[in-house]
């Protein structure tokens, strides 16, 4: 009986481990959010997405921002319409502030600058 | 030759022809074929420049919840997918051979759902095009990196119903322009309740049955429930989008196993823990394959979510229990001496 409790705890225990790791966040920076005046502060203007679709290109984000932790950005989205900033989503009129915590790299898609990336470094 | 001897020869043979039949048809399969998703695409609107209707039988789909753009044409219309530079990337001709250029970007781009083999020597979009038939239905199927957030990580700050991602792909249907506008939207994460529940109802028939030493009698039946629901995930993805044909071979095996432990139990326990064994490894291989149906939202199948995850779960946990019951058994057969005689003075 013994024997038997020990096997069924074991393959319990070995698949909460799989399902915990695999359904993890598995992302190498933490953000958190501040209140105070960000170090980067950035704003999307009303019409940059109309300006986008019409084949405008605006340069309102780097290409790259190096940044060390405790370090901030915040992305004001005036414009009509959600944006994707790298790694960030700004809904239309929100206020995106997130602070730097732990070193690493985020990237993604950029819908202000259509085939883009927005790509920050963040160090030590 | 004792049975003791030959346990560990008969095995490992089981186990490698097991494995064997299991990987092969995956080399035949397409790379990466749709799977769990957090993300929702949707055609928006389909808009021809010349303003008239598309011809009738042509059909323009997403695929896979978000992994795939699928396009199909009636015979005697031609289509062309330009690549994400303007390069010929897809034809489908008018007698419905469809075929890809070797030289586009696009076409090593667009093998994987998140866009990971670009580098190829092959590679020249200024080149005259190097066609490869790759179908004949009349219909093609390709991971379009505009109509999904190319990141497992969803956006930071994005929450269930934000569209993340806006975009349009051009087409050339019958020698007219076509425009095809998508979104797609970030869902509400999975419930792990099925998951859960499904785990407890395995653990508690398995520590059951272990009791009673009849464990390996369970293998058939856990193996015809992964056969299920593989079965449904393969059915449930167009042809075109390559579905893995691995989610049905392996539970298959599984149930031939189960069978031999049905029919081994006249041949002795050597027989009915080694299928046990070989049963429980394919079983716990296909849970391992599947694993992500626990942390996305959308699952590809046609069956209710709930019920793949809890299927899964009950899977993942007798398989685990397939192998280290029949190892124990095993282990036991092994140390057990043969008996001594008896003597007198």
């Amino acid at each position: 009986m013994k024997k038997l409790l020990i096997a069924v705890i074991a393959s319990a225990a070995v698949v909460a481990t799989a399902v915990i790791v695999l359904s993890g966040d598995d992302s190498i920076l933490r953000t958190a959010s501040i209140t105070t005046a960000a170090d980067y502060e950035y704003e999307i203007p009303l019409g940059a997405g109309e300006r986008t679709d019409a084949g405008e290109e605006l340069n309102i984000f780097p290409w790259i921002l190096k940044v060390r932790v405790g370090e901030s950005i915040r992305i004001v989205n005036n414009d009509d319409r959600d944006h994707l900033i790298g790694a960030f989503f700004v809904g239309a009129g929100e206020t995106l502030t997130q602070e730097f915590v732990s070193p690493g790299m985020l990237t993604g898609e950029c819908s202000i600058r259509p085939g883009s990336s927005f790509t920050i470094q963040v160090s030590e | 030759m004792t049975e003791q001897n030959i346990l560990p020869s008969r095995l490992a043979m089981s186990m490698f022809l097991g494995l064997i039949i299991a990987l092969v048809p995956g080399s035949a399969t397409f790379a990466d074929a749709p799977g769990p998703t957090d993300y929702s695409s949707r055609i928006t609107a389909v808009e021809t420049l010349d303003g008239l209707p598309l011809p009738e039988g042509v059909s323009i789909s997403i695929e896979g919840h978000d992994s795939f753009l699928a396009l199909t044409v009636p015979k005697g219309v031609a289509a062309e997918v330009p690549g994400y530079e303007g390069e010929s990337y897809l034809n489908i001709d008018p007698d419905c051979t469809t075929s890809e250029n070797q030289r586009s970007m696009s076409t090593w781009y667009n093998k994987d759902r998140f866009g990971g083999e670009t580098s190829t020597d092959l590679v020249d979009n200024d080149a005259n095009p190097d066609w490869k038939i790759i179908g004949s239905s009349c219909s093609v199927a390709w991971h379009d990196h505009r109509i999904h957030y190319m990141s497992s990580i969803p956006p930071i700050n994005a929450e269930p119903g934000d569209v993340i991602v806006t975009d349009s792909i051009a087409l050339t249907i019958d020698g007219r322009d076509v425009v095809v506008y998508v979104e797609s939207e970030l869902v509400a994460p999975a419930s792990q309740l099925p998951a859960i529940i499904g785990m407890m109802m395995a653990l508690a028939i398995v520590a059951v049955m272990w009791r009673g030493m009849t464990l390996a009698l369970l293998v058939f039946p856990v193996s015809a429930i992964g056969l299920i629901i593989g079965g449904a995930q393969y059915l449930w993805a167009p042809t075109e989008t390559g579905p893995n044909i691995n989610v049905v071979v392996i539970p298959l095996i599984a149930a031939t196993s189960g069978v031999a432990t049905y029919v081994a139990q006249q041949r002795g326990l050597l027989f009915t823990n080694g299928s046990a064994l070989l049963g429980g490894t394919m079983l716990t291989i296909w849970a391992l394959l599947r694993i992500d149906v626990f942390s996305y939202a959308l699952l590809p199948t046609s069956l209710p979510y709930w019920a793949d995850r809890s299927a899964t779960a009950v899977v993942a946990v007798s398989g685990i229990a397939f192998v280290s019951y029949s190892m124990q058994q095993l282990w036991r057969m092994s140390i057990v001496r043969p008996p001594t005689e008896l003597t007198t003075d």
